[in-house]
């Protein structure tokens, strides 16, 4: 009853203009934020943050939370119409994405991710309400050890990236993980294959890293053959405008809702972040689907499975950040600060103390995720024109946005030389063969799973990841989930054999 | 610090990087020559890709006899299970090569506008120290856009100057990155 009247009170203050434009300008500008390759959420969230110095309390949180939101789904636009992921947690949207924009169907790719990101925000949201304080208590028990075992879940996920040649697959992880360990060794601080580089001693950044492999392979494969003439690239430019129907949107509904539990669980443990949830929840739905050898070829399950785990991930976060403080991601370690500046403390005394700004933060989360929608419907129609631009115009302006993109991140022309070769050895590895998704998720994955890894160690031993129950579960379905498709291939093969 | 140590600190060097670099072009020439009679043309693109896999995992190897020993587990410990994973399947991939196992080399186009590209995208870089970026973007679209065979003007000017006028407005004025002004600016 207590949280019914406490959610009333928190709409309540939501009534009237100031707040609704306050969660409009985040909504767009994070929008913005992730569609720019090279722009992060935390760091949509820290440019915003001066701008709110002198609103009230409430409108700063909700401005905030806002545009932490909206980046989330912006990310998506650039995966889906030019194979260039705004943000990480929107890599996996590409794998299907941006097939379904090859097909002519970029429409659907951007309605999908946006109705996803939409119901998994929801979601995400829902959870938090409901379930914020024993969620936390379960969050702040995670040992190095189980973040190890989260981790080496997410690298099973190769298995499923790798399509049929799963070695290959397994070799760009390792590629990957091997990438990662680029930088000064964060616990013995040894210089680690720096070359003797300042540049390299944080490691490849990640943003250069993904736009070199995603967006700048792409466009040298389109260059080895001839560029059509005319305006316009796919075969169906009617297809161009076409939106998915109510009905093809309830027939996602399974892998939506299943991808936002998981996005929300996985955002609720500090540092597991978006990506990992977009890349397990993209692994799980291909692993439940009735067509897995769709995906990576434009399947909407895809796409509904990442985006709406990214979305949900963000109330996940939050869940650690209000109720004890700590932060799950960067973009919520901005947000503290953003608390911090209007003298609120996060923890379990921001419940009771100020519960009309919890949970009217809480609601405006709910009504952002619904102004994500109407503005993402009104602008995806603009999205999608970007599919018909001539190839000739977009090769140079991917190209720069990449340059762009890269340098944003550091002010670093290192970064954009690292991100050219980046594109450089994703064209060849591509060319031959060499799935660039796993290399991705070795980057991704490989200094969460690296730190975790010898936290652990150093904590209980080599024993711990076997003494301690989540732990030993994890690895126990990783090692599972790994071996499945190789089982799964050799049963396949067996029964294809003629009987004698 | 034992020879191989010594090996491995010096080629985590700039000088050490230099010599990786010329050796690797050579060893991957080399093998493509000794091969050629060998293997059939539609497996050489892969088999060059996982030799220069394996040649990167062999240096990254030698380079973790250099890291200093620390604890119990040390910074070496987790790149050498990396580079041990990468090294098994690049060998199982030889393997398969070699056996006629492995499916085939994709049909791929020709490699000459992607080198040319890769050449202007080099350049462009490599100049904006020197016009800063507004200028040399400006001149990197047009030219890019060109090379392409794409010649209405009136596109290509309102398409590259929209362009320098975006970024200006909203990366350099709003978002405050310090893009490189140039040396013709300063002068």
């Amino acid at each position: 009853m207590d949280l019914l009247n406490h959610l009333i009170l928190g709409f309540s203050s939501l009534f009237g203009i100031i707040p609704i434009l306050a969660i409009t300008a985040g909504v767009v500008f994070g929008i913005w934020v992730g569609a720019m390759p090279g722009l992060s959420p935390s760091m949509g969230v820290a440019l915003m943050l001066p701008f709110t110095f002198r609103m009230p309390a409430n409108i700063s949180l909700i401005m905030l939370t806002a545009v932490y939101l909206a980046s989330n789904y912006g990310g998506s636009i650039t995966a889906v119409t030019i194979n260039t992921p705004g943000t990480p947690s929107a890599i996996a949207t590409a794998f299907d994405g941006y097939p379904l924009a090859q097909q002519g169907k970029a429409g659907w790719g951007l309605g999908i991710s946006l109705v996803a990101s939409v119901v998994g925000g929801l979601v995400g949201i829902i959870i938090l309400i409901l379930f914020s304080k024993p969620l936390a208590v379960v969050a702040v028990k995670m040992h190095p050890a189980e973040y190890f075992s989260l981790a080496l879940l997410g690298l099973t996920s190769v298995a499923s990236l790798g399509g049929k040649n799963g070695i290959k697959a397994f070799g760009m992880a390792m590629f990957g993980l091997l990438l990662s360990t680029v930088g000064l060794d964060p616990i013995s601080g040894v210089k680690r294959f720096t070359f003797g580089q300042i540049e390299l001693f944080d490691g490849f950044n990640l943003i250069p890293a993904l736009i070199g492999l995603f967006a700048l392979s792409e466009v040298f494969e389109r260059l080895e053959t001839k560029l059509p003439e005319t305006s316009g690239s796919y075969k169906d430019v009617k297809n161009e405008g076409e939106w998915p129907k109510w009905r093809d949107y309830w027939k996602l509904k399974r892998v939506t809702l299943q991808s936002s539990l998981v996005g929300t669980l996985i955002g609720i443990f500090p540092g597991a972040g978006s990506s990992i949830a977009s890349f397990l929840s993209y692994d799980l739905a291909k692993r439940t689907s009735k067509t897995p050898e769709t995906f990576g070829k434009g399947n909407p399950e895809g796409v509904a499975a990442s985006e709406a785990a990214n979305s949900a991930s963000v109330g996940g976060a939050m869940v650690p950040l209000l109720t004890l403080g700590i932060p799950g991601s960067a973009s919520t370690a901005v947000l503290i600060s953003a608390l911090m500046i209007h003298d609120l403390v996060p923890g379990p005394m921001l419940f009771s103390q100020q519960p009309a700004l919890v949970y009217g933060l809480f609601a405006s989360m709910l009504v952002a995720n619904l102004i994500i929608f109407v503005i993402g419907l009104l602008g995806s129609r603009l999205w999608v024109k970007v599919a018909l631009i001539p190839q000739q115009l977009l090769i140079p302006l991917i190209i720069s946005i990449a340059v762009v993109g890269s340098f944003a991140v550091n002010n670093s022309l290192f970064d954009v030389f690292a991100c050219l070769g980046f594109g450089v050895v994703g064209w060849l590895l591509k060319r031959y063969g060499f799935p660039m998704a796993p290399i991705v998720l070795g980057m991704v994955l490989g200094s969460l799973a690296e730190s975790s890894f010898r936290r652990a160690v150093i904590m209980g031993g080599y024993s711990v990841f076997f003494t301690r129950p989540a732990s030993l579960i994890l690895i126990l379905v990783s090692i599972l989930f790994f071996a499945l498709p190789f089982i799964q291939a050799h049963r396949d093969k067996k029964r294809l054999l003629p009987k004698n | 610090m034992s020879s191989l140590a010594k090996f491995g600190n010096a080629m985590n060097s700039p000088m050490g990087l230099l010599g990786i670099i010329i050796v690797f072009i050579g060893f991957l020439i080399l093998c493509d020559f000794a091969t050629r009679k060998v293997l059939p043309k539609y497996y050489r693109g892969q088999f060059i890709v996982t030799l220069a896999l394996m040649y990167i995992s062999l240096v990254f190897l030698i380079i973790t006899y250099s890291f200093r020993k620390s604890g119990q587990v040390t910074a070496a410990m987790l790149p050498r299970l990396w580079i041990y994973g990468l090294l098994g399947c690049c060998i199982y991939t030889l393997v398969s090569i070699f056996r006629g196992k492995e499916t085939k080399d994709p049909e791929g186009g020709s490699f000459k506008m992607p080198l040319i590209y890769i050449g202007i995208c080099i350049a462009y870089v490599a100049l904006m120290p020197f016009l800063g970026f507004f200028i040399d973007s400006l001149v990197f679209l047009v030219v890019g856009i060109v090379v392409l065979k794409y010649y209405r003007w009136k596109v290509i000017v309102c398409i590259s100057i929209g362009w320098i006028a975006f970024n200006y407005f909203l990366f350099y004025k709003l978002f405050y990155v310090s893009f490189p002004q140039g040396i013709i600016l300063h002068l």
